[in-house]
């Protein structure tokens, strides 16, 4: 390997380290703030790009009628725990009905009548990736109300199996709303940079400009804004937060809510730059997932570290030996865990 | 008018074991009520059966009105915001986060409400606590157990409770602060009604309008507190102050 290789790989581990990151801080968001191992977040990865995609074909994507179903059972679900809630205590106002409908019936319709109103108007490709974006996010929430919120006291390892079936039903969903093939989003930065001699595709900038600025944004709605410390606080202290008034099911969803929309942009921006079919998500989460495991699911900063060292690792090896790609890099997690329990509980080897 | 809180047959238990069986309380408006008696009684499960925190593997039965309205089986969110508020043994507060965000988050019910100022309350607690406000800044993690005590009151009143259920707020503390503590109770009678739960069970009587004893998940006397602590039996068994033994010689 000459030197213009090894820095062309880490320029490619780098960009796909960025990806990785986000996922990494999306799952411990997630994680810390509902105890789910939010298994599914590569759909929704999939999904954004595979949306874009077929936006961009001029086509009304069929995630919006997924939205419009997924919608209406969630409303259906709300409907009924109204109706049992008011038979235990009667009295209190309509509001949350209103709310569900307005969240779960009125936003799906108002996202289909405009994709569909954008489907016949020429091209423009920032309002085609919002639309995707749109099209994706209000999923996560729904999916929350409908497989997590009645097991909202429920055991991680409950919580985990539950995310395994709709990691498995989300793949399912998307090979019939997108058919199996593979296919690559339009180029949204078709240009490059010379950087002391080498050369920085365009992607690759955006990639890491838009990583940065997503990473700034984060951190200033959870440590400047309520909304961004409630979630806090429920990740640190569950109970303290019930008792001033942080509603679980509101900040699981609120989480799963973040969480969809940074796979989202996710998606966007690996979109042009890999082929991805319905199945994709699934090792792109994972790959998320080692680097979370990195950080214990507990540590933003060690997650991103794992994040860079899953990437390089895998940028590295599919120089060297591209068979054993991902079989290395899922290896990581074995003495990644070994090493956590040696370092989390030294007394251990004294019993 | 109706008592605050009203609690009629109310029963609890623990995975099948019994933890409260039938127990009857009501806190009249304005009214600072005690339960007092022994480890293991049931006066945290109590205060959390009406909270609406119990443990998963816990079952309760029985009516809980609080200013008229049926709360049992209600999620502990819409309690808050109806003007509960508790603060349990353990204070239960945001460690990793400063002083000044865990009074902040104890705003929420009158953000909920839609309280133009849902800060309003936070210089009184400042003067109530300047502790606090000299520590604004700092992680509740690394307060003293007595400035987490005042933190953990001070959260609960940014909420403006119509109810403040204190659990055990004299718990490890230093003397000295627990006196002062159990005498903040008695100022803040003038804003909410209180229920509090006491192992010192004389301070409390002492600061209270009504007692109730519990005693094996049971009610097993109540009264004016000033009855309560005349009670023989109660100043044997809870006060401290009962027959000595004879000592050989005396």
């Amino acid at each position: 390997m000459n030197p213009t290789v090894a820095l062309l790989l880490a320029q490619d581990g780098i960009a796909t380290g960025a990806i990785y990151a986000l996922l990494a801080m999306a799952l411990v968001l997630v994680f810390a703030v509902t105890r789910i191992p939010f298994i599914p977040i590569g759909e929704f990865v999939v999904y954004t790009a595979l949306t874009l995609i077929a936006i961009q074909a001029n086509q009304v994507p069929r995630t919006v009628w997924l939205l419009i179903i997924v919608g209406c059972v969630a409303f259906i679900a709300d409907v009924a725990a109204f109706i049992r809630e008011r038979e235990r205590a009667p009295g209190g106002g309509t509001a949350p009905l209103w709310f569900s409908a307005a969240q779960n019936l009125l936003l799906p319709a108002a996202i289909a009548a405009i994709a569909m109103l954008l489907s016949q108007k020429p091209r423009i490709m920032p309002l085609d990736m919002l639309m995707a974006v749109l099209i994706v996010v209000p999923l996560a929430p729904m999916i929350y109300r409908l497989a997590y919120q009645p097991l909202v006291s429920a055991n991680p390892l409950v919580l985990f199996m539950v995310s395994i079936a709709v990691h498995f039903v989300m793949i399912g969903l998307g090979l019939n709303l997108f058919g199996p093939d593979g296919d690559r989003a339009e180029p949204y930065a078709d240009w490059q940079l010379e950087l002391g001699g080498q050369i920085v595709r365009g992607q690759v900038v955006m990639v890491l400009a838009a990583t940065a600025a997503l990473t700034v944004i984060l951190y200033v709605f959870f440590a400047r804004t309520v909304p961004g410390k409630a979630l806090r606080a429920v990740a640190v202290n569950r109970v303290g937060a019930q008792l001033v008034g942080i509603g679980t099911a509101a900040s699981g969803k609120l989480a799963l809510t973040l969480a969809a929309l940074i796979a989202a942009l996710c998606g966007l921006l690996i979109s042009p730059g890999v082929t991805l079919n319905y199945l994709s998500g699934e090792l792109i989460g994972l790959k998320g997932f080692v680097a979370a495991v990195l950080g214990g699911f507990v540590s933003y900063p060690l997650a991103v570290v794992g994040a860079f060292i899953v990437s390089l690792l895998e940028s590295y090896t599919s120089f060297w030996a591209s068979a054993l790609k991902e079989v290395i890099v899922f290896s990581l997690i074995v003495p990644i865990l070994l090493l956590r329990t040696f370092l989390s509980r030294p007394d251990m080897g004294e019993h | 008018m109706a008592p605050v809180l009203d609690v009629k047959g109310l029963q609890v238990r623990y995975g099948g074991v019994p933890a409260l069986a039938d127990v009857d309380i009501v806190v009249e408006q304005g009214a600072i009520v005690s339960v007092i008696g022994p480890n293991g009684a049931g006066k945290s499960t109590l205060l959390n059966a009406v909270m609406g925190i119990l443990p998963a593997n816990a079952a309760a039965r029985g009516q809980i009105r609080f200013e008229g309205v049926e709360f049992s089986g209600l999620g502990v969110e819409k309690r808050v915001f109806g003007g509960l508020s508790l603060v349990p043994e353990r204070r239960e507060l945001f460690g990793s986060m400063t002083v000044a965000d865990n009074l902040l988050l104890g705003a929420q019910r009158l953000r909920h409400l839609g309280e133009a100022n849902p800060m309003s309350q936070i210089d009184m607690i400042y003067e109530m606590f300047p502790r606090l406000k000299e520590r604004r800044a700092q992680f509740a993690a690394t307060l003293s157990g007595g400035e987490r005590q005042m933190l953990a009151i001070g959260r609960a009143l940014m909420a403006k409770p119509r109810l403040l259920m204190l659990d055990e707020p004299s718990l490890g503390l230093a003397p000295l602060v627990a006196r002062e503590t159990l005498n903040l109770v008695s100022r803040l009678s003038a804003t909410t009604s209180i229920l509090l739960v006491e192992q010192n069970a004389k301070a409390a009587l002492n600061v209270s309008d009504a007692g109730y004893v519990m005693e094996m998940g049971k009610m097993t006397a109540h009264g004016p507190a000033s009855s309560l602590a005349n009670d023989p039996r109660i100043i044997e068994a809870y006060l401290g102050v009962g027959k000595k033994k004879a000592k050989p010689g005396d």
